[in-house]
């Protein structure tokens, strides 16, 4: 949780925008958690099953990463030590070639 | 873990449909109905109060006996005693009671699991000691096995024991993403081993088997070629991984084998062009969707709003 909250920080003003659901739809658990690391990005519920029926997530934490024309590019399962290193990566280079808001 | 979830949602509709039936028919109650242990072991997930959850989980396993949670409820006691309560030392003597007293399979899998766990950075010589009992024990449930053998590749350590252990998870493993995955560890193990003629045979057999080979294992076997010498499968198998997203260690590997071969800036220019166009065809569109924020504001997701959006499924619990 910690490095979407780095990206959440360094990326929103280049409008990078960090959406964080909670698979489980459990309110009080989560609240903890993001009471904790603190996160300040934005972070939902899943009340309407959106994790099982839309996306198909078999397996959590589950990353999507979207570009400017609604496309998920990379999808990665599991955490990594490399995550930060990673994401950084891939957001720079879309921020490069995408094409203009 | 899609079968996983089939299974869950068959014994819901399960539930509904055998309450519907019986509703009305039943004067009083007598045993609770069996499909309701998922949503009590559900609500006593969402307890904040340890002791509580503790206190309920073992009623739990009074109340349902015979219920295909029960490993479910011993893990969650002994989570709760670590994570919640911090007791370890009560932990492992609760997983070892646990490991005595009970006999199902999948339930001392969890216990050699969370001893494993506990112990395996601050007191590795216990957790040495789990894992031979375990290797010992019998019991066939692959998963295990292949957690403490991996990890022991990660971290290079008790390699012996480790390749014991995966070859225990090869031999256990039941659907084929399994098989996939528990080849990998065995040939991560044999890498770390340096036998790297084994390693490759069991990555290979690996990426061969798996429905969606992984970048972790493909990562595993270009290493495994590179070692062999098969430095331009090595460089082929990179260049998967980064078209499913960046690696630190793919990319360091793919820049040593282009000096290698003397790159001009110009072909590396391509190679990353090319890199993302086969990217960008794998793309998929994403829906929009409206979900509730922890505030209880309802919020509206629309693809293509943000110049990159990142969106995160996760678990609290």
């Amino acid at each position: 949780m910690p490095y979407l909250e780095q990206v959440h920080k360094e990326y929103g003003a280049r409008g990078v925008k960090v959406v964080i659901i909670d698979t489980r739809n459990q309110k009080e658990p989560t609240q903890k958690i993001m009471d904790e690391v603190p996160v300040t990005a934005l972070v939902l519920l899943d009340d309407q099953r959106l994790a099982w029926d839309v996306f198909e997530i078999v397996g959590t934490p589950t990353t999507l990463i979207v570009d400017s024309r609604g496309r998920a590019v990379f999808t990665h399962i599991g955490y990594a030590e490399y995550m930060n290193d990673m994401l950084s990566r891939e957001i720079d280079a879309l921020l490069e070639r995408s094409e203009p808001l | 873990m899609r079968s996983g979830l089939w299974i869950l949602l068959v014994v819901i509709l399960a539930g509904i449909v055998v309450g519907t039936l019986l509703k009305g028919r039943l004067t009083e109650p007598e045993e609770p109905a069996v499909a309701d242990d998922i949503a009590v072991l559900r609500g006593i997930a969402a307890l904040e109060d340890p002791e509580a959850k503790i206190d309920q989980l073992e009623q739990f396993l009074v109340d349902y006996p015979e219920t295909e949670y029960r490993a479910d409820a011993f893990y969650m006691i002994a989570g709760a005693m670590l994570n919640d309560i911090g007791d370890t030392t009560g932990m492992i003597a609760f997983a070892e009671r646990t490991l005595e007293e009970e006999s199902d399979p999948e339930t001392q899998a969890v216990m050699y699991y969370r001893l494993y766990r506990a112990t395996s950075e601050t007191r590795p010589n216990d957790a040495y000691l789990y894992a031979v009992k375990l290797r010992d024990s019998g019991i066939e449930t692959a998963w295990v096995y292949n957690y403490i053998a991996f990890d022991y590749a990660e971290k290079a350590k008790r390699l012996g024991l480790a390749a014991s252990l995966a070859d225990k998870a090869v031999e256990f493993a039941e659907a084929a993403d399994d098989s996939a995955s528990h080849l990998d560890t065995r040939g991560w193990v044999y890498y770390q081993s340096r036998n790297y003629e084994m390693a490759l045979v069991d990555l290979e057999a690996a990426v061969r088997i798996a429905p969606e080979p992984s970048d972790e294992v493909l990562g595993h076997l270009a290493q495994a070629q590179l070692k062999m010498g098969r430095v331009d499968d090595a460089f082929d198998t990179f260049r998967t991984v980064l078209i499913m997203g960046e690696h630190p260690d793919a990319r360091e590997n793919i820049a040593s084998i282009m000096d290698q071969k003397g790159y001009t800036s110009g072909q590396r220019d391509a190679f990353e062009n090319d890199l993302w166009d086969e990217r960008m065809a794998r793309a998929e569109d994403v829906e929009s969707f409206k979900l509730t924020g922890l505030d209880g504001e309802e919020f509206e997701y629309k693809p293509g709003e943000s110049a990159v959006s990142i969106i995160n499924f996760f678990s609290p619990t």
